[in-house]
């Protein structure tokens, strides 16, 4: 069991500690993929924002101070990276399948079940993306990232209430758009 | 606005908390946020990716703490943006492994008279590239036809548009839906439901999308078959069986086999074909779902349609393309299945046996469908169990503002309309809290088969009495069992199963289950890789530590502007350059692309145009690297990649300075981000002069106040910013050197255009070793949903040789699509 403020104890000795920014890494390099992954709908530039954020995040670590929670300073790289991606998406054209990693849960037996969340899970995805960047964003920390409203917040540099109500609005769009169809 | 916070708070305590809140939500958006939650869970890496970066970090910890340079491409590139080419460099880079530079890119080189060529062998080793070191093993025969292939436009071929829903009747009539009623689809005023007696349903989706015909989507869903198990259908006759149903003309075929099946349904894609040659991508055309009994279970269309764009190009052969993958000159994308080598199998619970007069009480999920022409709705239920109760009698309408929901039902079985379905004459209802619908808990553990009964001992050291045990799962075996409660003493009603525990067993991450129905988890992976280059030409030995660099193109995020020419018009276009020189042997290759601001706002992110023309005359440009030239050019095509500058690039005629004067500067200085004019941005302070400037990017932001920074960039000599003047970054770092530096002459300014020696890192594990292919086919590859930013621009798709192969021990199918036409017409 771990206990509360261990990512920020662990970042604080991982600037001389190898296996402490490792067990950092093994924490979070599935979050920040997620991560990078809905900004990016792109295996391998996923994984390579992820690289990215990792390498960024050894080079500074020894530059966080522990005040606010690692997470929210970990994201905070992977965010600028992905920043970076959308503003050079228009420099960049590789052939890529942008839909490019698809689970499609078919070990489920329970097909019909499978495909009506399915389709609900279809949509939200596709409507995330008309949604006003801000609540993007906001969903994409909280659900992909998997950070809780302060550290949220912290990436975003938002006030709590704020991305509360941001993820509520999102939540709300997205029902409209995509809830009970079929 | 009370209720609006009260929504925002409860919200969040059920996103953190979703097992164990009992929120007072709507539960419609409980079901959205569990929808996030799976979409969410959806992504993973690849095998082996993890294992692969932590290496990588360790390598680098290692290098760092050596305090020596070391070359690798990754830090190569952090140098080189610190110079000033950042992103633009990199991305220049895949530019050119795509062959988007048109004709800057030069025929590729003769082959070296000792490397292995494609043509003389049925094994070859890939010598550059990502797959440097895979031998490949020519299974199939090459060929040097055909010589040209037309380009082909992706045309906005949309479903019929249904006039009240009239469109999809027509449409469920062609999927044997005759006298299916006409419902609307909940919350979508552009989608229709037709369902058919015995549940057999299409959803018929037009696009409200602006920019494509990518959502208009049929799907189609036969509850009866998606509950059959047994053995797989073989593949063929899938394919068969598939085709038949579907009607599908004669310009679809289905994609070769490469999917091990991973339940009792056999899962088929057919590609249209345009003149012989097949249209691949995951979301053309069809997927179709084949159950053992030979019924089609679920399908999901989209039109595609295609038209030739011009005259046909000159292509690549497959020799060529083969030659160029392996020699890692040319750009390709990958797409591959693998099976679980430790598959995690799930379990449901039997459908209960109910007979006709049995009072009954149920808990699920209700779903209400409203006729189109009025009537009464239709109201069902989907147990938790996978059974559904489609409600009968006077109050079901009761249920209409409940869809969604979670609700406990009682009635009396009226019919039994199949396998688990079952027509319930409602007699009672009430909404259930949302924590008593959830699947209560998990517990992992060993499960215990006995003569009598079967067994759960948690890993707590908890025994639990399961009330159903699968067949197939034998004692002793790992597993995950969740269910509403764990009663102590009680049979627990467990609702899934899954063994070994998703959180031990492989990958797949997928719920649900079935019946006795065993399915080894299997996921596909589709990716793209590019042809990353390596310089030592960088490596000057100089200790750079800077953290995180930035575009040289900054300002808002969002979409990237579009172009306001039109292809084959003459302009004269102001920016800033940037770019790299790619060296590759004694070819020099320069990649440079003008930054163009693309309307007043000084902040809004720069259109980079690619920039093509006489090799000698960029070769001059590129001297006045990040600086602001006038281009006079034509405005030529380029590849369509959305969010691209509208698929142009400029053949530059003629440049010149616009303000000869300006020059590249270097400062040093702190970061704080202000709201001036209301607008969020980041001022840089120089700490020699005291001057402010406002940058044209958020980066380095709120988090870099701290921090002392070396900024490389020009001063742009008329726009300024609430006063300030405005600094156009080319580089901007900080670290080790920039805290030493007394000034900033002391730090290096790059001035000169960074070059780039060819080369490549390599490629994940799957990629080495051997692999066979099986087939090459010239074909196209679809292009897919434009992404966030999509700018709604027709696509156009090029030519390409699609490989079909498998690896060694046939673990692993994969499909690699390389560009086919030739650098004349814009390819690699």
């Amino acid at each position: 069991m771990m206990l509360a403020g261990d990512d920020e104890v662990l970042a604080k000795a991982a600037s001389s500690d190898h296996a402490a920014f490792d067990t950092l890494y093994r924490r979070y390099v599935n979050r920040v993929y997620r991560y990078c992954y809905t900004h990016t709908h792109n295996a391998a530039d996923a994984e390579d924002l992820t690289a990215q954020t990792f390498l960024a995040a050894l080079e500074s670590i020894r530059r966080y101070r522990g005040r606010g929670p690692f997470a929210a300073w970990l994201f905070t790289i992977a965010r600028h990276k992905c920043n970076d991606y959308h503003r050079a998406r228009y420099k960049r054209r590789d052939e890529a399948l942008e839909k490019a990693e698809r689970l499609p849960d078919l070990a489920a037996p329970d097909l019909a079940a499978h495909a009506y969340r399915q389709r609900i899970v279809d949509c939200v995805q596709r409507v995330l993306h008309v949604l006003s960047e801000d609540r993007q964003e906001a969903i994409r920390l909280r659900f992909w990232g998997g950070l809780n409203t302060r550290e949220t917040a912290k990436v975003m540099g938002r006030s709590r209430a704020a991305v509360k109500m941001l993820v509520s609005r999102a939540i709300a769009d997205l029902r409209e758009r995509c809830l009970n169809e079929g | 606005m009370k209720d609006k916070k009260r929504t925002a708070e409860e919200l969040e305590k059920y996103i953190d908390r979703p097992d164990s809140y009992a929120s007072e939500l709507d539960p419609a958006l409980e079901r959205v946020v569990d929808s996030l939650r799976h979409a969410a869970s959806q992504s993973h890496p690849r095998p082996g990716f993890a294992n692969e970066l932590a290496q990588r970090l360790k390598e680098k910890e290692q290098t760092m703490s050596e305090k020596r340079f070391r070359p690798q491409w990754w830090q190569v590139l952090r140098r080189v943006a610190a110079g000033g080419v950042a992103v633009a460099a990199l991305l220049a880079l895949v530019l050119v492994a795509f062959g988007l530079f048109g004709g800057l890119e030069p025929e590729p080189a003769a082959l070296d008279q000792e490397a292995e060529t494609v043509t003389s062998f049925e094994t070859v080793t890939a010598t550059d590239g990502n797959f440097a070191g895979t031998e490949f093993v020519l299974a199939t025969e090459l060929s040097d036809e055909p010589e040209e292939a037309p380009l082909l436009t992706v045309l906005d071929v949309r479903l019929p548009r249904a006039d009240g829903g009239q469109s999809a009747l027509a449409a469920a009539r062609n999927f044997g839906i005759a006298d299916g009623t006409l419902y609307e689809a909940p919350n979508d005023p552009n989608g229709w439901i037709v369902m058919a007696e015995d549940g057999r349903n299409i959803v018929y989706r037009e696009s409200d999308r602006p920019d494509g015909p990518i959502a208009d989507l049929i799907y189609y869903n036969n509850p009866q078959a998606q509950r059959e198990t047994g053995e797989p259908l073989p593949y063929a006759e899938a394919v068969q069986t598939a085709r038949e149903f579907l009607q599908l003309p004669d310009d679809y075929e289905a994609a070769p086999e490469q999917m091990v099946p991973s339940s009792s349904v056999r899962t088929v894609h057919f590609y249209k074909v345009f003149e012989g040659h097949p249209i691949v991508g995951t979301e053309a055309a069809a997927e179709i779902a084949v159950s053992p009994g030979g019924q089609v279970a679920y399908a999901r269309l989209m039109p595609v349609g295609v038209a030739p764009a011009g005259d046909p190009v000159r292509i690549k052969s497959d020799r060529q393309a083969l030659d160029d993958l392996i020699h890692g000159e040319s750009g390709y994308s990958f797409s591959y299945t693998y099976t679980a080598s430790d598959p995690v199998q799930y379990f449901t619970p039997p459908p209960p046996e109910w007979e006709v007069g049995d009072a009954v009480t149920v808990d699920g999920w209700v779903n209400v469908l409203l006729p189109v022409n009025g009537g009464e709705p239709r109201v069902e239920l989907r147990a938790r169990d996978g059974a559904t109760y489609l409600l009968t009698g006077p109050t079901v309408a009761e249920l209409v503002d409940h869809s969604g929901g979670q609700i406990r039902v009682s009635g009396t079985v009226a019919e039994q309309k199949g396998p688990a379905r079952w027509d319930l004459a409602l007699a009672s209802w009430e909404p259930l809290p949302p924590s008593e619908g959830q699947s209560g808990a998990c517990h992992i553990g060993v499960f215990r088969r006995d003569v009598d009964a079967a067994t759960l001992e948690t890993d707590e050291g908890e025994t639990y009495q399961l009330a159903y045990a699968p067949p197939e799962l034998n004692g002793g075996e790992r597993v995950e069992v969740c269910a509403e409660a764990f009663p102590a003493g009680d049979p627990v009603e467990w609702v899934r199963m899954a063994s070994p525990p998703a959180s031990e067993g492989g990958h797949s991450g997928s719920g649900g289950g079935g019946s006795g129905s065993v399915g080894v988890a299997e996921t596909v992976v589709e990716a793209v890789a590019v042809t990353r280059t390596v310089t030592s030409s960088a490596g000057d030995g100089r200790e750079v530590t800077e953290s995180v660099v930035e575009s040289v193109a900054g300002g808002e995020e969002g979409a990237a502007p579009a172009s306001p020419y039109d292809l084959g018009e003459q302009v004269r276009v102001t920016g800033s350059l940037a770019g790299s020189i790619r060296v590759d042997g004694d070819r020099r290759d320069p990649q440079l692309v003008l930054l163009v601001d693309a309307d007043e706002d000084p902040l809004t992110p720069a259109v980079a145009f690619p920039l093509t023309g006489d090799e000698a005359l960029l070769e001059e440009m590129a001297e006045h690297y990040r600086l602001h030239l006038a281009v006079d050019g034509v405005v030529v095509a380029a590849d369509p990649e959305p969010g691209g500058p509208d698929g142009q690039a400029i053949r530059v005629e003629s440049f010149e300075r616009v303000w000869p004067e300006q020059r590249l500067e270097a400062f040093l200085g702190r970061v704080q981000t202000e709201t001036l004019e209301e607008r969020e941005v980041v001022v840089f302070i120089d700490e020699e002069t005291g001057q402010r400037y406002v940058l044209t990017t958020h980066y380095p932001g709120p988090e870099g106040e701290e921090q002392r920074w070396f900024v490389t960039g020009v001063v742009h000599p008329e726009e300024t910013f609430a006063g300030l003047p405005l600094l156009e970054p080319a580089g901007i770092s900080s670290g080790s050197n920039v805290d030493a530096a007394e000034s900033a002459a002391e730090l290096p300014l790059d001035k000169e255009i960074p070059v780039y020696n060819a080369g490549a890192v390599s490629g994940p594990p799957w990629m080495q070793g051997t692999l066979v292919i099986d087939d090459v086919v010239l074909g196209y590859q679809y292009r897919s949903v434009p992404g966030p930013d999509g700018d709604g621009e027709p696509r156009q798709l090029k030519p390409a040789w699609i490989f079909y192969g498998h690896n060694e021990d046939g673990t692993i199918s994969f499909t690699i699509v390389v560009d086919a036409t030739r650098s004349e017409n814009g390819g690699s």
